[in-house]
């Protein structure tokens, strides 16, 4: 009996092992529709996953534009301070490469203080400007008063020269001319010989 | 002519690249060039043509689904009809509720002939013919144990039932295969003897 199933083991096995069947062209036909559904379908997903992946790019864009424009706007007045810091810096720069013979002004100073000191320097001025440099910028700073004005002088000095032309017309009365004052010298003349 | 393993590899990639690329050409020849073979182990795993070409259909189509994940270390002949099997393993299980529980006892003992003389009688569709008409828990542990080399407890692990059911099915299907082969001899003699 057990030798009479295992000769049927062996039967089956020798003569299907290896055996070949055709199905029928339908079953392709069917195969071949499930595979274009199935790339109708990994088209749909490669879209969608680009979908996601624009949204998520979209959503981190809006998220870093807000996240720098708060810290833009906090940062906002820090930024000017470091502006200010950064002129006074540069102004104190300035001050230090100033040329030979500058003093710093110290602003702080009462003015009587500095003009002593300011005397100096228009020399120097005068010392280190350019030959063509206007001779009228450096006038105010280079001439110097010939007569000081004190309360003690009884000369009637003036400080500027008035010309001849102003002196004739402070001796003018307004509204009255030459020729009106001759023509009534004539008047008065010809009343009296009468 | 002497052809290496390495220049068989190579010669198959390519076409198995343009089939993972969709090329619908290079899949119709694959198809046509393992379906006779495959068609023919579904038969094996099915109750008739309709079936076995539903499971065909299927297996293949998860063969051009999963060809990415094909390493080439072994055959990809091998590699198909193991998908095929399991394919057929999968549509049982998904219709095993449906399966009547078919009682052997009273069946007719046979004594058997020469293999020779058998196949020389009946043909290999009558053989055929004679596994697809077992139960199918039967067939299928049959075809497992048989054809695909599985060990019992594989087959129990793949088919969701103990080691012993397994045993005692195999059993139970070699006897009506027997019996079956007994009948169709003593026809097919009555029948060389009326001719």
């Amino acid at each position: 009996m057990d030798k009479n199933l295992h000769d049927i083991e062996n039967l089956f096995r020798k003569e299907l092992e290896d055996n070949e069947e055709t199905p029928s062209s339908d079953t392709w036909n069917r195969i071949d529709k499930i595979l274009d559904r199935d790339k109708i379908i990994s088209i749909d997903k490669k879209y969608a996953s680009l979908k996601k992946i624009v949204f998520l790019l979209m959503f981190f864009l809006i998220g870093l534009s807000i996240y720098v424009w708060n810290i833009r706007q906090n940062n906002g007045p820090k930024k000017k301070d470091s502006t200010a810091l950064n002129n006074e810096a540069k102004t104190k720069d300035n001050e230090n490469n100033l040329p030979d013979g500058f003093n710093k002004i110290d602003l702080k100073k009462p003015v009587d203080t500095l003009s002593k000191k300011d005397d100096k320097n228009q020399n120097s001025i005068a010392d280190i400007l350019p030959a063509n440099t206007d001779e009228n910028i450096l006038k105010p700073l280079n001439k110097k008063p010939e007569k000081t004005i004190s309360s003690d002088t009884t000369e009637n000095i003036s400080i500027f020269p008035i010309s001849k032309s102003r002196k004739k017309s402070e001796k003018t009365i307004p509204g009255v001319t030459n020729h009106n004052i001759k023509s009534s010298i004539a008047k008065q003349g010809k009343n009296g010989k009468k | 002519m002497y052809i290496n393993s390495y220049d068989l590899v190579e010669q198959t990639k390519e076409p198995i690249q343009s089939c993972i690329d969709g090329d619908r050409y290079s899949q119709s020849r694959l198809y046509e060039q393992y379906a006779p073979k495959m068609f023919a182990v579904c038969m094996r795993y099915s109750k008739n043509r309709e079936e076995a070409e539903d499971i065909l259909q299927d297996g293949f189509v998860k063969v051009f689904r999963s060809l990415h994940s094909f390493k080439f270390a072994g055959s990809l002949e091998g590699w198909i009809r193991k998908i095929m099997v399991y394919t057929a393993v999968a549509n049982y299980r998904a219709k095993s509720k449906m399966h009547a529980i078919i009682n052997i006892e009273g069946m007719e003992n046979v004594e058997m002939t020469n293999n020779e003389d058998i196949v020389a009688l009946l043909g290999k569709k009558e053989l055929l013919n004679m596994v697809q008409s077992l139960p199918p828990m039967y067939r299928m542990v049959f075809n497992l144990y048989v054809f695909e080399g599985l060990k019992h407890r594989e087959i129990a692990r793949e088919l969701g039932v103990s080691e012993g059911t397994s045993k005692s099915n195999l059993f139970d299907a070699k006897m009506i295969l027997q019996r079956a082969v007994g009948n169709s001899l003593k026809i097919a003699n009555q029948n060389s003897l009326n001719g």
